[in-house]
């Protein structure tokens, strides 16, 4: 009787210790974007391991690992000095390179071949010194400023390239749109629209242009991104204490594997090789 | 050898063995079948519910988000601002930068109500604002056109999905009103593909084929079917091209995979049973099975949506929703598949074990059967053979036991009797075992060989009984006695042989003893006789004592004729009551004259002896022997032979070393004899009743035997006991008579004075007896007259008959014996006393004439005081 009492805890308790095995992760949306797909394949292949994916944006993703509340940190940029000085027995791993290039539609692409824009053209639109595409080059046409929230990762990197300064203040007349989805959705419909998005969200009617700098054109490609001298770019980390759980290494171990890559590129970013 | 009964049942019980397997087989068939109809029925039902669930949800999903989008656009349009700044626009007021503006005002709700374009049409269905500035102008796309009357009446609308140049689009259309109500022109949303009825239907799937999809009426699909890429590898669909306007919802006859795509045209294929029914009825269902537009056997549940005006149908593949079903029922003809093995393997398994079992019994059965030397064989209640063993078939001169199988053995072996003459199965013993139920042992009949030959057999039949107690077959067991029958009549030959030489060694022995007595006798009779001659008339008071000694020597010798007479061969067998202490003082003193010198004599005889049923020459010869025996064992040395008489109770312990003939415990009386002699070892104590074994030099090995042989003839036992140079004892014990003890030897105490008289005729062929009887007759009283034989006494008794008192005669006559004669003088008087006298045992001689009213009997000779008293008898007091 007590072995079979046993033998029944054992089945229940089963299950209960294989979900124990539970990996928090949390931090920046733009790293999480891809990290859902990544957790999505990784759990197919490991049922017993429950991956709890959180954003917040990279600060929580610093704060987590620091205090131990997520396993691992997910950050879109470039840790500060005093970030790294608070971080002992923490590792930091590149996982991939988030590129923004700056977009139009169809219309001002092929129509009208405004196909590249110095550095200078777009800062200047987006502080709305320049509101007509006549003034770069394009059609007699009111320029349609699409932003992003400030804080979002795409648009510090891209006020960092573009503005100087990564928390640029946002033009009042520019239309301030959530996800990128809806940035590519009006850029798609419009023909006046400027915006800019991560690569992997450039479509058939959706087009990147070349930023000029220096009097040098930079296209957005991958193959200038992997060069460094595409000025939008940066590069995806993720964060974790050195005493970690063996399922967490081993969960780490695959997001630095070369499986990821296609789940990287369907997140629209680029790997680092 | 084989048991054909057991075999049958053996095989009755593997049968029944196979018949409950096969039932229960059956059953759980049958249980299965009726339970999987049960869980069919049962899944049926439950994937009937949830399909119509699935269908209902994406109907009422339809609706929900139709209404949220015309309750978004209309409150969007009913803004002040907005309103506005449409009316303008309208009204032809605008200009790029109001354009602009709106277009600018309108594009962050647009994205994030999940629209992804805006048209503004002023009535006659024209483009007067929108995002782009070159649409300005252009008109309502053609399939949108019909939908221009109903929402310019103030209704709201939102299309079915229609072709556009980049694929397909799906519109919601509301009517814009002015302050006084009055409809100026539309404002119309483009969907994003969220809010597409894909986006929809796509929740609704579950499982590996439930699929929801809408379709028109004219049965094209609305929304993007959940297996394009089948659509795809079958040529259905083009690359790139997606599902929504361009499939038609119709069955390809056959399933389609991969590159195999339906023959003709689409447009010929006849629309799908769901979508047929839906152009008749609002709603239906299909659990029977029809095939869809894949071609593939599905379920189906379908409704008509009035409002949307399309349909929406829930499927999902047969196969599918019959899975868990199939596992079961697969499960379960494993389970059974599986049952049915390990039955089959258990019972292959059970049935080698039962044969190892039955090999390893026959094979004792054989060892038993083929090892002994007695034959064996069956037979069924026909009495047919149904196993013999080898000492059988050998003994009936066959080769081997398959030719006796099956065969009637009575008819081959028992069919006559020793003479020849026909024995019927029926009254055989053999088959008496069968009717009796009982063992049948018999050793007088024959077998017969193959050869035809008969042998004498001994045996045994034993029947063999079922659970029921019926006879199924009989075991004959049998031995060849012809050898058996050779030796018992080679014995009884040798036994009468011995017998012979024993009776004339003893009469020598006897002849020996008996002269030598008779020599003192009759010099005592002469001497006597002699002096009685000379003293008669000087002394004849002492003349009449040496008289008185000459009759005491007659009477001695009297005893010895006796003797004699026993041996002579008249004596034959007589069995009488018999007092073992005076058969032995009888004839021990005539042995002693032959004793050696050194020896002695010790008797310690018991005087009240019952008696034993013996013939007392017989017994007297057995006594003479083993004092003869003793006395040479003795030898020329000195010694005792002591003899002693008593009486036991011997139980079967007791009896257990004696010799014998099985004699049985009782109250038995014995004679011992012991001797000082030289004794014997065991080898001579084993062969000492062998005949002709002898330790003597001049002896004939008959004695002993002699002694064994009248020992079992009278039932009684012998104990021996001997040892080298102590002695030996034999103690021969015969059973006590159930008659009372008498005294046959024992003289009639005579103190009789008693006087007949009267005529008494004296019968005798010998002289001097019949003038001895005179004489005696004379000397009691009566007066005598005589004859030498029968007729002559006859003839007498005729002349003198009144006269006549009584009769004394002689039983042994010529002329006419003394039966012959009492018989005729019976017939002359009937009271006639008549007393016969022989040498005969007087036993005999009374139960011969038993009721035939004989007087009297006196054995030969006659005393005169017996005589007298046998006369007082006959003639009674009142003579």
């Amino acid at each position: 009787m007590k072995i079979r009492l046993f033998i029944l805890l054992l089945v229940l308790l089963l299950p209960l210790s294989a979900a124990a095995q539970i990996i928090k992760v949390g931090g920046s949306t733009t790293v999480k974007a891809f990290m859902d797909s990544a957790a999505e394949a990784y759990q197919k292949l490991h049922p017993d391991v429950q991956i709890d994916v959180q954003g917040g944006g990279s600060g929580v993703g610093i704060a987590g690992v620091v205090d131990r509340s997520v396993h691992i940190g997910m950050v879109s940029r470039e840790l500060s000095v005093s970030e790294k000085a608070g971080m002992s027995g923490v590792k930091q791993i590149a996982v991939g390179i988030d590129a923004v290039a700056v977009a139009v539609s169809d219309q001002l692409f092929y129509g009208h071949h405004i196909h590249s824009l110095s550095k200078e053209s777009i800062a200047a639109i987006y502080s709305g010194e320049i509101d007509n595409w006549a003034a770069v080059g394009g059609p007699d046409r009111h320029i349609l400023v699409l932003e992003k929230a400030m804080h979002t990762g795409t648009r510090q990197v891209f006020a960092h390239g573009i503005l100087g300064q990564s928390k640029a203040p946002v033009l009042p007349q520019a239309v301030v749109v959530g996800p990128n989805k809806h940035m590519r959705t009006l850029l798609a419909a419009s023909d006046q629209a400027i915006g800019f998005l991560p690569f992997g969200e450039l479509d058939a009617h959706v087009h990147g242009v070349e930023i000029i700098v220096d009097g040098k054109a930079y296209a957005p490609t991958v193959d200038e991104v992997l060069s460094g001298a595409y000025p939008l770019s940066r590069v995806l980390y993720l964060l974790v204490s050195d005493d970690a759980p063996d399922y967490v290494r081993a969960f780490l171990d695959f997001l630095t594997s070369p499986n990821v890559v296609r789940i990287l590129k369907q997140a629209g970013y680029l790997p680092l090789q | 050898m084989q048991w054909n009964a057991s075999e049958q049942s053996r095989h009755a019980v593997g049968n029944s063995g196979w018949i409950v397997a096969v039932a229960f087989l059956l059953l759980a068939s049958l249980l299965s079948w009726f339970s999987l109809h049960a869980i069919r029925t049962n899944m049926l039902n439950v994937v009937q519910s949830e399909l119509r669930s699935v269908n209902h949800w994406v109907d009422s999903s339809l609706a929900t988000q139709g209404e949220e989008m015309f309750g978004e656009t209309i409150s969007l349009v009913s803004e002040f601002s907005i309103q506005h700044a449409l009316i303008t626009e309208i009204r032809g007021l605008g200009d790029a930068d109001t354009h602009f503006k709106f277009r600018r005002d309108m594009a962050a709700w647009m994205v994030s109500h999940q629209f992804r374009d805006f048209f503004v049409f002023n009535a006659s269905g024209r483009v007067v604002a929108g995002m782009r500035e070159a649409d300005v102008g252009a008109s309502m796309p053609e399939p949108l056109l019909p939908h221009l009357a109903t929402i310019l009446a103030g209704n709201h609308k939102l299309t079915h999905p229609f072709a556009t140049p980049d694929g397909f689009d799906t519109w919601v259309m509301v009517p814009v009103a002015d302050a006084s109500g009055e409809v100026v022109g539309i404002f119309a949303l483009v969907l994003a593909e969220e809010r597409h009825f894909t986006a929809i239907v796509v929740k609704s799937r579950s499982g590996l084929s439930n699929e929801t999809y809408l379709v028109n009426r004219q049965g094209t699909l609305l929304t993007r079917s959940r297996f394009e890429d089948g659509l795809h590898s079958a040529g259905l669909l083009k690359p790139e091209q997606n599902s929504v306007l361009t499939v038609r919802v119709a069955d390809p006859g056959l399933k389609l995979v991969d590159a195999v795509r339906g023959s003709g045209n689409t447009d010929d294929w006849p629309l799908t049973h769901a979508v047929a029914d839906l152009l008749k009825h609002p709603d239906g269902v299909d659990m029977q099975g029809y095939r869809n537009y894949r071609g593939v056997q599905v379920f189906g549940v379908w409704q008509w949506d009035k409002i949307l005006n399309l349909g929406v149908i829930t499927e999902i593949e047969i196969d599918d929703a019959l899975s868990e079903y199939y596992n079961i029922r697969n499960l379960l003809i494993a389970l059974l598949s599986g049952l049915m093995l390990l039955g089959l393997l258990l019972n292959s398994t059970y049935s080698r074990y039962r044969h190892k079992l039955e090999r390893e019994a026959t094979y004792h059965k054989d060892l038993l059967l083929e090892s002994t030397a007695e034959a064996i064989y069956g037979i069924d209640p026909q009495g047919c053979c149904t196993f013999a063993n080898k000492s059988c078939v050998r003994l009936l001169g066959f080769d081997s036991a398959e030719q006796l199988m099956g065969k009637n053995m009575h008819a081959l072996i028992h069919h006559s009797h020793v003479d020849g003459s026909a024995y019927d199965e029926q009254s055989s013993h053999i088959m008496r075992a069968f009717r009796n139920k009982t063992r049948v042992y018999k050793r007088d009949e024959v077998f017969w060989r193959r050869d035809g030959s008969a042998f004498p057999v001994e045996y045994w039949s034993h029947p063999i009984f079922d659970e029921q107690g019926e006879t199924i077959g009989c075991v004959v067991t049998f031995l060849d006695i012809s050898e058996l029958r050779d030796a018992e009549r080679q014995r009884s030959r040798i036994e009468k042989q011995v017998q012979h030489a024993q009776r004339l060694e003893s009469l020598g022995i006897l002849a020996g003893g008996i002269a030598h007595d008779f020599n003192n006798i009759l010099s005592a009779i002469l001497g006597n006789a002699a002096l009685a001659q000379r003293k008669v008339i000087n002394d004849p008071i002492d003349a009449k004592q040496k008289l008185e000694k000459i009759v005491q020597s007659c009477d001695r010798a009297a005893v010895l004729c006796r003797q004699m007479l026993a041996y002579s061969g008249k004596g034959k067998f007589i069995v009488r009551a018999l007092n073992l202490s005076a058969s032995v003082e009888e004839i021990t003193h005539l042995l002693e004259v032959s004793l050696e010198k050194g020896v002695v004599l010790k008797y310690a005889l018991e005087e009240e002896l019952p008696a034993v049923e013996a013939d007392e020459a017989q017994i007297q010869q057995l006594i003479m022997n083993l004092v003869t025996n003793a006395n040479e064992a003795i030898g020329k040395k000195s010694g005792v032979i002591s003899i002693s008489t008593g009486a036991m109770q011997a139980d079967s312990n007791y009896l257990l070393d004696c010799y014998g003939d099985n004699p049985v415990p009782g109250r038995y009386a014995y004679v011992e004899v012991n001797d000082t002699g030289c004794g014997m070892d065991a080898a001579t104590r084993d062969k000492i009743f062998d005949p002709f074994f002898t330790t003597k030099f001049t002896g004939r090995g008959l004695g002993m035997s002699a002694v064994l042989g009248i020992v079992r003839g009278h039932k009684g036992a012998l104990k021996l006991y001997s040892e080298p140079k102590r002695g030996s004892s034999f103690k021969f014990m015969l059973p006590v008579s159930s008659s009372v003890v008498m005294d046959q030897m024992m003289e009639p105490k005579a103190q009789d004075k008693w006087r007949g008289h009267g005529l008494v005729m004296v019968v005798d062929d010998e002289q001097a007896v019949r003038e001895a009887a005179i004489m005696m007759l004379e000397d009691i009283g009566f007066i005598t007259i005589s004859a030498e034989n029968g007729l002559q006494a006859l003839e007498l008794y005729r002349q003198r008959g009144p006269e006549i008192v009584g009769v004394l005669m002689d039983l042994t006559m010529p002329k006419m014996g003394g039966e012959e004669c009492f018989r005729e003088l019976r017939r002359i008087n009937p009271d006639i006393k008549v007393v016969l006298t022989s040498g005969y045992n007087e036993q005999d001689a009374i139960q011969h004439f038993a009721g035939k009213r004989l007087a009297a009997f006196i054995q030969k000779p006659v005393s005169p005081d017996r005589l007298r008293g046998v006369m007082h008898k006959v003639m009674g007091d009142d003579t």
